[in-house]
């Protein structure tokens, strides 16, 4: 295969991903608009009346435009950094059995999602990004456009370690017969250890140095406190390491975990 | 018809123990999913009062137990409807909901009780006990205000399943329509923090168009004696208001709906 269809057939699965979420436009606007919007108002409202109620002026050193902005760019950063729908999707095909009709393509499982999910996420970041940026000029809230270029880096980079997460997640459909749950737990678990609920520089020391230094925080923490100036760049570039390392051990688990299970499967669902 | 029902729901109920302990790691990972979503809220509030001891009315221990009344009422619809009404858009589109209207009984609640949650029921263990200790740090409160309690959980029950129905309808005139379902859950955030943090113009529609803040916002501050113990007659006359809506709009919506081929 040459380097050009090697491409040009991961960039069909890229432009597959958008085309198919396109198909269905009130979903589409919900997923990238309505539903951040929504979560990140109900979180200003929460910072609001928590600093309208009490007698204090800032909280953790810092006022509350800081929570304002933290919470508006959490949400929509916690959207574009989530993986349930491809999750799902990888878990369904592997139960189902029409994970064959994929085996059987010249691209892997892994890649064949990957693409479709790098797709679908990179494709509506840019467009549901606009709203905060313009949110946060228009409130003149704390916000580093340089800092924001930065997150986004962070936040790709994120988004391949979440997938394989998700790929070995699915990848247990081969030995369990019901998974969802899993990524249920795992989201769930993850809107504390991403601080998307609450910034992490809230928490007491110790849980919070603990957080820092796990990759997760580079899903919603790390990036958002960039972008609105809560965190320096010495705390954030930890996101990077963190990321980086994590990614390698879970590629490693992932493959692993793969070959022995891709023995295990007899093609008539799991 | 009352005990026609009951009988049917307990089978519903020995059935879904049963499929539900097939499944042992599942079984297990929902009592963790659980743990978890009462760990945020819990954590939330938590985090918050480390750094302000009061949000207007509110102290830690009213919080804590505002928290143990949400999470009661939440473990019950989880254990009941959850997953009935989160899946009556996967009912439309794969023609399931054909079945279920060719039986002779209501088609509303089928649909809505077609399997229990058993692994809730730890969890709504887990809720009773948050609230049982929750209730203990308040020294104010006396039997009288829990039995209030006790009048006020079927009806914010009943008032929480009518909202979640009523959205979950929208998939009998839309077909595809989860993330528009996703936006219940933005709704019910709302209702899981006190509403005396929100604007005035916010807390009215709280109480009256989407009134989640009748779910357990309001009766807290009744049983904590916050507001009048006439607010109770809001959150009676809501639910059953609400109920009454959800039916009419089912069977609004399924005089439209033709089939899942459609």
């Amino acid at each position: 295969m040459s380097c050009a269809n090697f491409l040009n057939l991961r960039f069909s699965f890229f432009k597959l991903a958008l085309k198919t979420q396109m198909e269905y436009r009130l979903n589409y606007i919900t997923d990238i608009f309505i539903q951040p919007t929504l979560t990140g108002w109900i979180e200003v409202l929460l910072w609001k009346g928590v600093f309208l109620f009490s007698a204090t002026a800032t909280i953790g050193g810092f006022d509350q435009s800081y929570y304002f902005a933290y919470a508006l760019w959490a949400a929509f950063v916690s959207r574009i950094s989530a993986n349930w729908m491809y999750e799902f999707k990888m878990i369904e095909e592997i139960e189902t059995g029409s994970i064959n009709s994929i085996l059987v393509k010249p691209i892997s499982f892994f890649e064949y999602y990957l693409y479709q999910f790098l797709g679908y996420k990179i494709g509506t970041a840019w467009i549901s990004l606009i709203i905060p940026i313009g949110i946060s000029y228009y409130f003149n809230l704390p916000f580093d456009p340089i800092h924001f270029l930065w997150a986004l880096l962070l936040i790709a980079l994120y988004l391949v370690f979440i997938f394989t997460i998700s790929f070995i997640v699915a990848t247990t459909a081969f030995h369990l017969t019901k998974v969802n749950s899993i990524t249920i737990a795992k989201n769930l678990a993850l809107w504390i250890f991403t601080g998307e609920l609450i910034p992490i520089d809230l928490f007491p020391s110790s849980i919070k140095n603990i957080f820092l230094y796990l990759p997760f925080s580079s899903a919603v923490y790390l990036p958002v406190a960039f972008i609105t100036k809560r965190v320096d760049f010495d705390t954030f570039k930890v996101g990077f390491i963190s990321t980086s390392i994590s990614l390698l051990l879970v590629l490693l688990v992932a493959n692993a975990y793969w070959r022995f299970s891709l023995k295990k499967y007899v093609g008539t669902g799991a | 018809m009352i005990f026609k029902n009951l009988s049917y729901f307990k089978a519903v109920f020995f059935a879904s123990l049963k499929a539900d302990l097939e499944y042992r790691a599942n079984f297990f990972m929902r009592v963790l999913i659980d743990v978890f979503w009462y760990l945020s809220q819990i954590l939330t509030f938590e985090i918050i009062f480390n750094y302000s001891p009061n949000i207007g009315q509110w102290a830690l221990p009213q919080m804590r137990f505002f928290l143990g009344v949400l999470f009661v009422i939440d473990a019950l619809y989880t254990l009941l409807f959850h997953d009935n009404i989160d899946r009556i858009s996967e009912n439309i589109r794969k023609g399931e909901l054909d079945f279920i209207l060719t039986k002779p009984a209501s088609s509303q609640f089928l649909i809505s009780l077609q399997r229990v949650s058993t692994a809730v029921i730890s969890n709504l263990l887990l809720s009773l006990a948050w609230l049982i200790w929750a209730s203990l740090q308040l020294q104010t409160l006396t039997v009288t205000r829990m039995l209030i309690l006790l009048i006020t959980i079927p009806f914010s029950l009943l008032l929480i399943y009518s909202l979640r129905f009523l959205i979950a309808t929208l998939s009998l005139i839309f077909i595809r329509a989860e993330n528009v379902q996703y936006l219940w859950y933005q709704i019910y955030r709302l209702g899981m923090r006190p509403d005396q943090i929100y604007p005035s113009w916010l807390r009215r529609i709280l109480f009256t168009i989407l009134p989640v803040g009748l779910v357990a916002s309001l009766p807290t501050q009744i049983i904590l004696g916050f507001v009048s113990d006439w607010y109770l007659l809001l959150v009676i006359g809501l639910s059953y208001l609400f109920f009454k809506a959800s039916q009419w709009f089912w069977a609004y919506a399924l005089k439209h709906y033709s089939s899942a081929s459609s």
